[in-house]
C-alpha cells in the first residue's frame, strides 16, 4: 500500500502533466507489481469480473500491459518495468494483512453477486485482485517480446527504480505509492499506467485523472525538511513496514511533530504510546539503504510482432484483429524512441 | 452575449479560419488565443518540444473586429473545439464573440450553427525567440512540397539537403524527391551555403492543412537547424511553424 503523504505535500510541488509528449525522450522506470496491480483493478466489466480467457485466466494485467506501454511508448516515453524481489523481512506482517483483506474482498464479492449488488460487486472485486507468480512470468515474457526492458530487483521494485533514477539510467521512477520519494527518487510520476475518467466508488461520478510529477527536491524544500525527516514522519504515520504507525498520529501531526523536535527519536518521548514492530531505526534503514542492483540493461529492442501474436491470441485469445493493429502501432513506436530527441529550446535565445 | 462580449469578430472564411485552427491544433490541444488591437494571435509549443507555431490574423483581415478592453486572452480546448465543429462550406463566414469566462463561436451559411465554449485555463508559457541564421531561404510551391510529403508518407524521417541555388531534395525510406527551379517547384532562393539536416514526417506532416491556403510557402533552412515555414495567407495572415531536427 505504501505510505499516504499525500496531506502533507503541497498543491505547488504537485505538477500536472496534461499531455503524455511532455514526458517525450525521457526514461521511466515503472513499479511493475504496482502498475500490474491496477490494469488487474481497473480493466474489468461492470460487476466486477476481470477480463478473461476461456480457461477462466485472468487477462486484464496484460491487457493493460500491452495497450498502455504502447501508448507511453507513442508518447514517445521510454518505459523500463522494474519488478519486485524477495521483500525484506519487515514487510511480512504487512503482505500477510492484504492477503487477508483480498480473502475478506473476495468473500463480499460473491457475497455482492449473490446479492445482485453490482456496485458493491465491482467494488469487492477490485480489491480482491491478485496477481500469481505465473502472472508476473507471462507479463514478463509480453515485455520481452514487445523488446521493452525490465529489471528484476533483489527486494523492493519502487527502491531498485529510485536507484536507477538516482543513477542517472532514468529520470523518473512511477508509481501510486509515495515510498518511492522515501526511497530517494528524485521524480516520481503518479498515475502513469491508468489516466482518463475513474468513477467514484458508490457515486455516480466520475474524475479526470491525469499524471502528475512530484520532484523530491522542491518537495523538501517546501516542507522546509530532509529526506530522513520524511521518513521519520512516514514511520510515525505507518510504512509497510510498520503498517499501524503510531496510534492517533496522522499525516500532518506526524509533519508538525518532525518539524517540531527534528528527528523520530525525540518526537516519540512526547508519544508516550508509540510502539514500533523493530526498533525505528531498521526501518529508517530499509528506505535510506534498500537492497539494489547494478546488474541490469537498458535496451529498447525491436517488437517480435510473432510471438506477440503467439501470446496475446493463440495463448489467452485475445482479439487478433485488434493485437496486430497495436503490434503496428508498437513497431512505429518502438523505432521512433530509439532516435534522439533534439527539441527546439537548444535555439532558443536566453 | 454578444451584447456584453468584450471581443467580437468576423471572418470572412470559416473554411479558412477551421483551417487555420486545425493546424494549431496538430501541434498543441490546448492553446492560449490572444486579441489585441493588433489582431488575433496564437503561439504554441507542441508538448515534446519538438515544434512551435505562430499564428497571427491582423485586425484588417477581419470583416469585423472589436475588442473593448486592451486585450483578451481566450483558453481553446483545440482538440475538443475541433471535434464539435462542422466542416463549413467555401462560402461560409466565421463569427466569434468572447468574454473572459466564455466564446461563442457561430458558423454562418445557410443555416447558422452556433456553438458556446468556456475559456479554459492554460498556462501562459513565455516561448522565448528563436535565434537562428539560416543558409538557405527559398520560396516554394506549395502543391510541389505537399506531392513530396505525400511520396514520403511512411518514411519515418525525412532528410532534406540543399545541395545549391537550384534544389532542395527530401529523401526518406529509400525514395527521393527532388523540387527545382528548373520545374517551378523552387520559386525564389537566397542561397549562402549548401545545407542538410533530417526531420521527423509525423512533424513534418503537420503544416499539410496549411498546405491548401495559400501556392507558396518561404522555407527557412540550415544544417542540423531547426526548418521553419512561413505560410501567408491572404489579408496578411501568417503562420509560422518551426520544427526541430533530428540529432
Amino acid at each position: 500500500m505504501g505510505v499516504n503523504i499525500r496531506e502533507i505535500i503541497p498543491e505547488t510541488c504537485v505538477r500536472v502533466i496534461n499531455d503524455l509528449r511532455e514526458l517525450r525522450g525521457k526514461v521511466v522506470a515503472i513499479d511493475a507489481y504496482n502498475a500490474l496491480y491496477q490494469f488487474l483493478a481497473a480493466i474489468r466489466q461492470p460487476d466486477g469480473t476481470p477480463l478473461m480467457d476461456s480457461k477462466g485466466r485472468v487477462t486484464s494485467h496484460l491487457s493493460g500491459l500491452f495497450y498502455r506501454t504502447i501508448n507511453l511508448l507513442e508518447a514517445g516515453i521510454k518505459p523500463v518495468y522494474v519488478f519486485d524481489g524477495k521483500p525484506p523481512e519487515l514487510k511480512s506482517r504487512e503482505i500477510s494483512e492484504r492477503m487477508s483483506t483480498r480473502e475478506e474482498a473476495r468473500r463480499k464479492y460473491e457475497e455482492a453477486i449473490a446479492a445482485g449488488d453490482i456496485e458493491a460487486a465491482r467494488i469487492y472485486a477490485q480489491m480482491s485482485a491478485h496477481l500469481t507468480s505465473e502472472m508476473v512470468r507471462v507479463s514478463k515474457d509480453l515485455l520481452e517480446s514487445m523488446g521493452i526492458p525490465w529489471v528484476q530487483a533483489p527486494s523492493e521494485g519502487e527502491a531498485q527504480a529510485a536507484y536507477m533514477v538516482v543513477k542517472g539510467d532514468a529520470w523518473a521512477s512511477a508509481s501510486q505509492d509515495y515510498d518511492s520519494l522515501l526511497f530517494g527518487s528524485p521524480r516520481l510520476i503518479r498515475n502513469l499506467a491508468i489516466t482518463g475518467r475513474r468513477k467514484l466508488p458508490r457515486k455516480e461520478m466520475y474524475v479526470e485523472v491525469k499524471p502528475e510529477l512530484i520532484e523530491l527536491n522542491s518537495l523538501l524544500s517546501s516542507l522546509k525538511v530532509t529526506r530522513e525527516q520524511l521518513i521519520d514522519i512516514a514511520i510515525l504515520i505507518g510504512t509497510d513496514y510498520n503498517p499501524d504507525g503510531v496510534k492517533g498520529v496522522g499525516p500532518k501531526t506526524a509533519y508538525q511533530l518532525i518539524k517540531t523536535y527534528g528527528n523520530l527519536e525525540r518526537a516519540i518521548k512526547t508519544l508516550p504510546g508509540a510502539k514500533f514492530p523493530v526498533p525505528p531505526e531498521e526501518i529508517r534503514k530499509l528506505f535510506l539503504n534498500p537492497q539494489v542492483t547494478d546488474s541490469y540493461s537498458l535496451e529498447w529492442r525491436d517488437p517480435d510482432p510473432n510471438r506477440i501474436v503467439e501470446l496475446l491470441v493463440k495463448e489467452f485469445e485475445f482479439s487478433e484483429e485488434r493485437v496486430r493493429s497495436a503490434i503496428e502501432r508498437l513497431l512505429k513506436a518502438s523505432r521512433d524512441i530509439r532516435r534522439p530527441v533534439v527539441g527546439l529550446s537548444k535555439w532558443f535565445k536566453s | 452575449m454578444s451584447e456584453e462580449a468584450i471581443a467580437s469578430f468576423e471572418y470572412p472564411s470559416a473554411k479558412v479560419f477551421v483551417s487555420l485552427l486545425e493546424a494549431v491544433g496538430e501541434v498543441a490541444d490546448e492553446v492560449l488565443m490572444r486579441l489585441t488591437s493588433d489582431g488575433l494571435k496564437i503561439r504554441a509549443l507542441d508538448p515534446a518540444r519538438i515544434a512551435l507555431i505562430e499564428l497571427e490574423i491582423p485586425p484588417t483581415a477581419f470583416t469585423s473586429y472589436s475588442l473593448k478592453s486592451e486585450e483578451l486572452d481566450i483558453g481553446l480546448n483545440l482538440s475538443s473545439l475541433l471535434k464539435v465543429l462542422p466542416k463549413p462550406k467555401k462560402s461560409d463566414v466565421v463569427k466569434l464573440s468572447a468574454d473572459e469566462m466564455f466564446y461563442h463561436i457561430t458558423i454562418e451559411g445557410a443555416v447558422p450553427k452556433s456553438f458556446k465554449f468556456r475559456s479554459i485555463e492554460v498556462s501562459a508559457e513565455e516561448i522565448p525567440e528563436l535565434n537562428i541564421d539560416y543558409s538557405v531561404k527559398a520560396v516554394l510551391l506549395t502543391k510541389g512540397l505537399k506531392q513530396a510529403l505525400s511520396t514520403l508518407k511512411g518514411s519515418g524521417i525525412i532528410e532534406i539537403e540543399a545541395p545549391d541555388a537550384d534544389h532542395i531534395i527530401l529523401r526518406g525510406g529509400g525514395t527521393l524527391v527532388k523540387l527545382s527551379r528548373v520545374s517551378g517547384s523552387i520559386i525564389d532562393v537566397e542561397f549562402k551555403e549548401s545545407a542538410q539536416s533530417a526531420y521527423e514526417e509525423s512533424y513534418l506532416m503537420k503544416v499539410d492543412p496549411l498546405l491548401s491556403l495559400t501556392d507558396s510557402l518561404e522555407f527557412f533552412f540550415k544544417s542540423s537547424s531547426p526548418l521553419s515555414m512561413v505560410f501567408r495567407i491572404p489579408g496578411d495572415v501568417v503562420v509560422r511553424y518551426i520544427l526541430a531536427p533530428q540529432a
